[in-house]
């Protein structure tokens, strides 16, 4: 076979065995057994901190302090899954040279070139381009970080590179709809690739990594593929489809139809910041639709002013303007009743029937 | 005869396994994955894909990888 002719992936393989062998011979048994135990004082000590802050009701405290309890767990937690890993699995040599070797020919085979990223310490392939549900996702480069897997740090093996990013609105960070920052949720996919890191299949762990990318999980995924080209409420932060996506031209933003709207009066759509509340009947109007009126200064739709009145200012208006017309007719009766009683008598408006009705009595 | 069984289905497994002498590749898969559909997989024999009626030797190693796996987030 032309591939054992070849000097590239020996060449890989030798970096494999070294960087693996090498790890091995560094950590042991007692060094994970120490990284553990060296945690314990630090995490009695925020423990108690914690346990004071409680008892002695500093809220701030107490929040701070579960926090900094929180991410001492976090390090217990992970420092004792790797000795819980290292004592679980049998202790086996480290793969040999030969071992390697296969893997590697049966990964160039199957993902077509293998490749050593001397700065990650990593093998990478690249997958087909991946289509899931009609959104184009592109080609995903699959890293297995060596160092990582010397380590037994489960959780740092596994990297996954968008080659040609399509990432969903939401979130740039996901380029795939179980790849978020570069990590691939692996859900059921866990323990198989958990194995076989394990026992240093690392042909088994690409199919496995990439049968994931394939695969389209619609119950879990960071970012549904159906809002995956939608777009993020400026508002509420809800992402919407393109199709229930709004633009508003006010302040040219997307939002969702449940804080986009309409003026009352123009009908023209806007979204609720960009719309003005009536001071009056509370409906939402655009700036455009929205009068002061001209007696108080209030905010109101065109529907709820007349004459450049509101409803309030025009009652008070046409009151003041009927006290006048009173008192206008009243002063006009007098004076004819004092300067010419046999004067023709004003007929008065029904407005001023009573002050007419007096002055005809006084007259008669 | 023994051969070597690598099956990452499930939780991931692997270990030397007794099976009759001279079975075909579909009767060990149904054996081994009776509610697998065949197609679903990607079946390999010392690192190759292999037809269904191959025939299995003794130390061969046989691997299945499901070429679907549904991711999900770690809540």
């Amino acid at each position: 076979m032309s591939m054992h002719k070849s000097t590239r992936i020996p060449r890989i393989a030798a970096r494999v065995c070294e960087s693996l062998q090498c790890r091995s011979r560094c950590l042991t048994q007692t060094d994970f057994l120490w990284q553990l135990l060296n945690l314990m004082p630090e995490f009695q000590r925020a423990s108690a901190r914690y346990r004071i802050s409680q008892n002695r009701g500093w809220s701030a405290a107490e929040q701070h302090t579960r926090r900094e309890l929180s991410h001492c767990a976090t390090r217990l937690e992970e420092a004792a899954s790797r000795l819980v890993a290292h004592l679980r699995i049998q202790p086996s040599e480290a793969p040999s040279f030969r071992a390697i070797l296969e893997e590697l020919l049966e990964i160039d085979v199957e993902f077509g070139k293998v490749r050593l990223d001397s700065d990650a310490n990593a093998i990478c392939v690249q997958t087909e381009p991946i289509t899931l549900d009609h959104i184009e996702l592109g080609r995903f480069e699959i890293q297995l970080h060596l160092g990582a897997i010397a380590a037994i740090d489960e959780s740092n093996c596994l990297r996954v590179l968008a080659l040609d990013p399509n990432p969903c609105a939401a979130d740039e960070l996901i380029v795939h709809p179980h790849v978020s920052d570069d990590r691939l949720c692996l859900g059921d996919a866990t323990g198989p690739l958990q194995a076989a890191l394990r026992q240093c299949r690392f042909a088994d762990a690409f199919q496995i990594a990439a049968a994931v990318l394939r695969t389209y999980n619609d119950g879990s995924p960071y970012c549904t593929l159906d809002v995956w080209h939608g777009r993020t409420c400026e508002d509420c932060g809800v992402v919407s489809h393109d199709d229930n996506s709004y633009f508003c031209e006010h302040c040219e933003q997307h939002f969702c139809d449940e804080c986009y709207s309409g003026c009352v009066v123009c009908h023209e759509s806007s979204c609720a910041s960009c719309l003005a509340s009536c001071e009056m009947c509370d409906e939402r109007v655009c700036c455009s639709c929205l009068q002061s009126c001209s007696h108080c200064g209030e905010s109101a739709c065109a529907s709820c002013l007349e004459e450049e009145l509101c409803q309030s200012c025009l009652e008070e208006v046409n009151e003041e303007e009927i006290e006048d017309d009173e008192e206008e007719i009243q002063e006009q009766s007098i004076n004819q009743q004092i300067g010419s009683p046999g004067e023709r008598i004003h007929v008065p408006s029904p407005h001023n029937a009573t002050a007419a009705t007096e002055a005809l009595s006084s007259v008669v | 005869m023994r051969v070597l069984f690598i099956n990452n289905d499930g939780a991931g497994f692997a270990d030397h396994i007794e099976i009759e002498p001279n079975m075909p590749v579909a009767k060990f898969f149904a054996q081994k994955l009776p509610h697998g559909r065949p197609e679903d997989y990607l079946i390999r024999v010392n690192r190759q894909p292999v037809s269904r009626d191959q025939i299995l030797h003794e130390g061969d190693r046989v691997t299945i990888t499901p070429t679907k796996i549904e991711g999900a987030i770690v809540s």
